[in-house]
């Protein structure tokens, strides 16, 4: 008889090994072994891939999205606030990524 | 339990084809498709998976063959049962 795959049960599972890996990569960053914050990085990827799991908001823009390194705000990326954005300059790769704040921007414009 | 994630939990190898692996007991710091990797005393052993049985610090403890856990740890959750 063909084995059912339980998807529900496989993502949910995938999605609680995502926060305990990011987790982890957090305190290993923190501690300052980015090497191992980058492999566990690496680990919750691939079971994001494989499960067709999104990251988890908290930690979107946690990481690369060129090489997939461990941004640790300082020790591995450079945060910069320039005109109404937030400025992530990965210093692996040196890969920049911008997040606009256009909302917050606006208001202060109004004022 | 084994479609779980393994690293960050500290581990005990309780049986061991290798009698210097047996008294290893520590936290799981990676994982490949045939290994641990267990941080002990500030050291770090690499454990293969095949053969060994291990117990697993969660709740009372869990026992598990290693057999059981010889895929890839993305893979895991599919293809351990």
């Amino acid at each position: 008889m063909v084995r059912r795959r339980r998807k529900g049960l496989e993502r949910r599972i995938a999605r609680e090994r995502m926060d305990i890996l990011f987790e982890l990569a957090d305190e290993e960053a923190r501690r300052g072994n980015l090497p191992r914050a980058n492999r566990y990085v690496d680990l919750a990827r691939r079971l994001g891939m494989r499960y067709n799991v999104p990251f988890p908001s908290s930690y979107r823009r946690r990481y690369c999205r060129g090489c997939g390194a461990f941004l640790a705000p300082g020790a591995a990326a450079t945060v910069r606030l320039r005109r109404s954005r937030i400025v992530v300059t990965c210093k692996a790769c040196g890969r920049v990524s911008r997040y606009p704040f256009l909302r917050e921007a606006r208001a202060r414009r109004r004022r | 339990m084994v479609k779980h994630e393994l690293i960050g939990l500290d581990v005990e190898v309780v049986e061991a084809t290798d009698p210097n692996q047996r008294e290893v007991g520590g936290r799981v710091v990676d994982e490949t498709r045939n290994t641990l990797l267990v941080e002990s005393d500030g050291m770090e052993v690499r454990v293969p998976k095949a053969g060994n049985t291990f117990r697993f610090a969660v709740g009372e403890g869990i026992i598990v063959r290693g057999d059981r856990l010889r895929y890839r740890p993305e893979d895991r959750v599919k293809k351990a049962r």
